[in-house]
């Protein structure tokens, strides 16, 4: 696992609250947020979206990664990342501008069911 | 990529493309200096596009790259839910039928797809110049799109709740390899107006190739876009409807189609580039009704006044009103001035409100 400067913890494991905007798409829709607290996860599913959040380095991410040429029908999203009692942090960005690792977070999160 | 020339955007009585005659830019284009070449090519290829004379360049395009006339070039790669393209290879062109629907979906609507763009306007694939046709298939995990990401074709398997596999419908396969066509031409920006005409342009030639392959007329035609997408108890129809903007879908999970039919109700900037697969829907209904004006099959007139429009006349800024100047234009050329097909032209784009 990628070590993540802002160092994640236990602590952080049990106490994230993702929230998730994705627009675009060649159909367009606009779903409703996913909205998921790591606390309501199956332990197992929690260390998966905190291992995947320190991989894409979330909190040193800039807030916005803009594609410099978008490709069409890509989905567009938003993540904002709350934890107990710190400063939360959000990214708006362009499919094909993700990193990898950003984008097998962003994919995990639309997966996950609304836990909040 | 680009061409390095763009078009003329003078059809009549521009230098270059009138003064040498044909029989000239043709041997020039094959036995001319390197730099002639290139640029008698391009004026070839610009001039008989505006006379609608493409067959004469298939011979030429097989003598320069090899590709015989009416091949395609189609390969499907399997990702196996990865995301690192292109994936697996797992049938070209030619091979025998894969035990895989998405495969075989992708493989024979993209073949379709060129076929149209070939038999209706001369067009070599995406590029006009034989480009491979590449598609992956099983992007990620229950993957609610697919896309054109500026070199292939991309399909996910839709999660099984809101949709099906996105290979299962042509006119979302002409969509997406319209992108690239779009790409190749008028390259309109994929932000607020030029972004909405891009999408656009994507529908209109996606239908128009499920109404030639199902050989309907403007009548019979339903002009829905991705009809059978959605999986079994979505309230809904298609993801758009270029007859009824706005009328798709109604389903409490995904809301209701919001696409506009007129000026007035445009969304203004915001997510999805500044709503490029909302107001769409309003050149969307430009076309419909110029389509249902003429009569008869879409392909043979409205569609060419688009064809031509989006490779000769369409910048990557334009505009809705820039459409409907160039496609008032183009019809003007096509068909002559004041004629029934430039009025057709001129009465849709103000019953949307873009005149």
């Amino acid at each position: 696992m990628v070590r993540d400067g802002a160092a994640l913890g236990a602590f952080d494991v049990l106490n994230m609250r993702l929230k998730l905007i994705r627009t675009g798409g060649v159909a367009g829709l606009a779903p409703p947020p996913v909205v998921v607290d790591t606390a309501a996860l199956p332990e197992k599913e929690a260390q998966r979206v905190m291992a995947l959040v320190a991989e894409a380095r979330f909190f040193h991410l800039p807030a916005v990664v803009r594609s410099r040429k978008p490709q069409p029908d890509r989905f567009q999203y938003s993540l904002e990342i709350k934890r107990k009692g710190r400063r939360r942090h959000a990214v708006r960005c362009d499919e094909e501008a993700a990193s990898g690792a950003l984008c097998r977070l962003l994919h995990a999160v639309q997966t996950l069911k609304n836990l909040s | 990529m680009k061409k390095s020339h763009a078009p003329c955007s003078i059809p009549v009585g521009c230098p270059v493309c009138t003064i040498i005659p044909s029989h000239m830019l043709r041997h020039l284009s094959r036995h001319g200096p390197a730099a002639l070449r290139e640029k008698a090519w391009q004026t070839l290829q610009h001039s008989e596009r505006i006379r609608g004379q493409r067959d004469v360049l298939a011979g030429l395009v097989a003598g320069r790259w090899g590709v015989s006339p009416g091949s395609k070039r189609r390969t499907i790669y399997d990702l196996g839910h990865d995301t690192v393209l292109p994936g697996k290879r797992v049938r070209g062109e030619g091979d025998a039928k894969n035990r895989d629907i998405h495969v075989n979906e992708a493989y024979d609507h993209s073949g379709v797809t060129a076929d149209f763009y070939r038999q209706v306007f001369g067009r070599n694939s995406v590029d006009d110049q034989g480009m491979r046709l590449d598609s992956s298939v099983h992007y990620y995990t229950d993957f609610d799109n697919a896309f054109w990401n500026g070199a292939q074709m991309v399909y996910g398997d839709g999660d099984g709740v809101v949709f099906q596999r996105f290979t299962k419908c042509l006119d979302i396969i002409g969509h997406e390899l319209t992108h690239g066509v779009t790409q190749y031409e008028a390259g309109l920006a994929y932000q607020g107006q030029s972004g909405a005409l891009n999408e656009s342009f994507s529908d209109v030639f996606g239908s128009m190739v499920k109404q030639w392959k199902k050989k309907q007329t403007v009548a019979g035609a339903d002009w829905w876009i991705g009809e059978g997408l959605f999986a079994r108890g979505v309230r809904g129809d298609a993801l758009r409807s270029l007859k009824a903007p706005g009328t798709a879908y109604d389903d409490p999970r995904i809301g209701r189609d919001p696409q506009p039919a007129h000026m007035r109700d445009y969304v203004k900037g915001g997510a999805d580039h500044g709503g490029v697969h909302t107001n769409s829907g309003i050149p969307n209904h430009a076309f419909y009704l110029v389509a249902a004006a003429l009569g008869g099959h879409s392909w043979e007139k409205a569609g060419r006044i688009w064809y031509d429009t989006l490779c000769t006349v369409l910048r990557p800024h334009a505009t809705f009103a820039d459409a409907a100047r160039g496609t008032l234009r183009s019809a003007g050329i096509l068909y002559g001035s004041a004629s029934r097909e430039q009025d057709a032209v001129k009465s849709a784009w103000q019953q949307v409100g873009v005149l």
